[in-house]
């Protein structure tokens, strides 16, 4: 047996044992940075968002295996630098969900973002846009995404 | 062969920074995110590159339906936002702004498993967040100023060569080429190719190439190819990827491109004709023309 595949063995093991401490349900809070000046705040534009059918914070199977390719990313590296503690890769779970998020608003279509079907926004509010995307104004909501912090816990 | 530095070069921002060490982790951009990057300082003080990656044979298969990524077990419950409140989130931040491409890496504790990909950056442009002073240096002597004050951390060895599908899958997807072959002539007459170019012209490019496709077409090679890099197998992964993904911008009218609205006297007209008020679909004999298109990917 060669050493690459005994490595991988290995660290195919370790990976296998860590990962069944996943099981459960995780909570993600994700704070948004503060808008500033009068109007909505960040947090205040995704529930009016959901409110309307569009709810950009959906989890789908599409967001799950997202986090879970963080984690699993996050815990290789780990390994592979002989960490003892591996638990710093249950905050890629947090950080796959994120970046899952900011990618809804860069792939929002006039139905949505691909995983998350959405009603279409009105003809008269499309033209005044200029473009049919939901979600997608000035983009300074998908930017605050993007300088979020995010924190995953178990429930 | 020196060590890798990934681990001292966190270090380093970690102290830089003043976080808790196990917080930290080294950079991040949107577009290269999911890319794990070890960096490594040669003799020259030239800096190289390795990819870590995932590995997508794990753990096995035995996973319940809907458990989400293949592991068992695991259920994501509700995912909340909540405004920061003044100041949370402004300290300490350090944001490195890069040219070529401009993309952004943080230096954040937020940014825990992201690690940045370095390559191709010629001048690392970097914001005190604290101070608002921005300057500007050459990426290697910005890395070489942080290594140097790196010290080694304990149990950080060189880890041994391993097939590495996700750099291969990053660098074929940055670096492919394709075309779009849509055979056949539409009903109106035209070719379907020539179609797609009146398209393109109205500003409705549907054959864009974005980095949003590139990045579709990394993850599916990735899933596909799991720990065995095959170029050849890869292109074929890649050359179906760029096909769905154009065919999305139909279904799903943009996705990643802006695609100009109708007129509204042609958009009352499809529809009291009873046809598809779909930006790009009247029939839906284009959209069939293109899910049949030929990709070729080089």
């Amino acid at each position: 047996m060669s050493m690459t595949v005994r490595v991988v063995n290995r660290m195919q093991q370790r990976l296998e044992d860590f990962a069944r401490q996943l099981s459960g349900t995780w909570a993600i809070e994700i704070t948004l940075p503060a808008r500033g000046g009068q109007g909505p705040t960040n947090a205040d534009l995704v529930e009016y968002l959901k409110d309307g059918d569009r709810d950009f914070l959906a989890v789908t199977n599409e967001m799950r295996t997202a986090a879970i390719r963080v984690f699993k990313r996050s815990a290789v590296a780990l390994i592979r630098h002989h960490r003892a503690d591996l638990t710093p890769a249950f905050d890629g779970i947090g950080e796959g969900v994120l970046s899952h998020i900011v990618q809804r608003f860069r792939r929002s279509g006039s139905a949505g973002p691909p995983d998350v079907p959405m009603r279409a926004l009105s003809t008269e509010y499309a033209r005044r846009k200029g473009h049919s995307r939901i979600g997608v104004l000035s983009g300074r909501l998908r930017l605050a995404f993007g300088d979020a912090r995010v924190q995953t816990r178990r429930r | 062969m020196p060590p890798p530095v990934a681990g001292m070069l966190a270090g380093a921002l970690r102290r830089r920074i003043g976080m808790p060490r196990s917080r930290v982790r080294v950079g991040v951009t949107e577009e290269t995110f999911g890319g794990l990057v070890e960096m490594s300082l040669r003799a020259d003080g030239t800096i190289t590159t390795t990819g870590i990656g995932g590995n997508r044979r794990l753990p096995p298969p035995s996973t319940p339906a809907g458990a989400g990524g293949g592991i068992g077990g695991f259920r994501l419950g509700a995912v909340r936002v909540r405004e920061a409140a003044v100041g949370e989130l402004a300290s300490p931040l350090t944001r490195i702004l890069t040219r070529r491409p401009l993309r952004e890496l943080h230096t954040d504790p937020m940014e825990a498993s992201r690690v940045a990909d370095l390559r191709g950056y010629a001048l690392v442009r970097e914001v005190d967040f604290a101070t608002g002073v921005a300057q500007q240096h050459r990426e290697a002597d910005f890395l070489r100023r942080i290594l140097g004050q790196a010290v080694p951390e304990a149990g950080e060895r060189a880890a041994p060569e391993m097939p590495d599908v996700a750099q291969e899958a990053q660098r074929f997807a940055t670096s492919m080429r394709f075309a779009v072959s849509v055979p056949g002539r539409h009903y109106s007459g035209l070719a379907n190719e020539e179609l797609l170019t009146i398209l393109a012209g109205q500003g409705r490019d549907f054959l864009a190439d974005t980095s949003e496709l590139r990045v579709h077409v990394r993850e599916k090679i990735e899933d596909a190819l799991g720990t065995d890099w095959n170029e050849r197998e890869a292109r074929d992964i890649a050359a179906d990827a760029v096909r769905e993904w154009i065919v999305q911008r139909f279904e799903r009218q943009g996705v990643d491109v802006d695609l100009a609205p109708l007129n509204d006297v042609y958009r009352r007209w499809k529809s009291r004709s009873r046809y598809s008020t779909m930006i790009g679909i009247k029939t839906g004999a284009l959209l069939g023309a293109v899910k049949r298109a030929a990709v070729r990917v080089s």
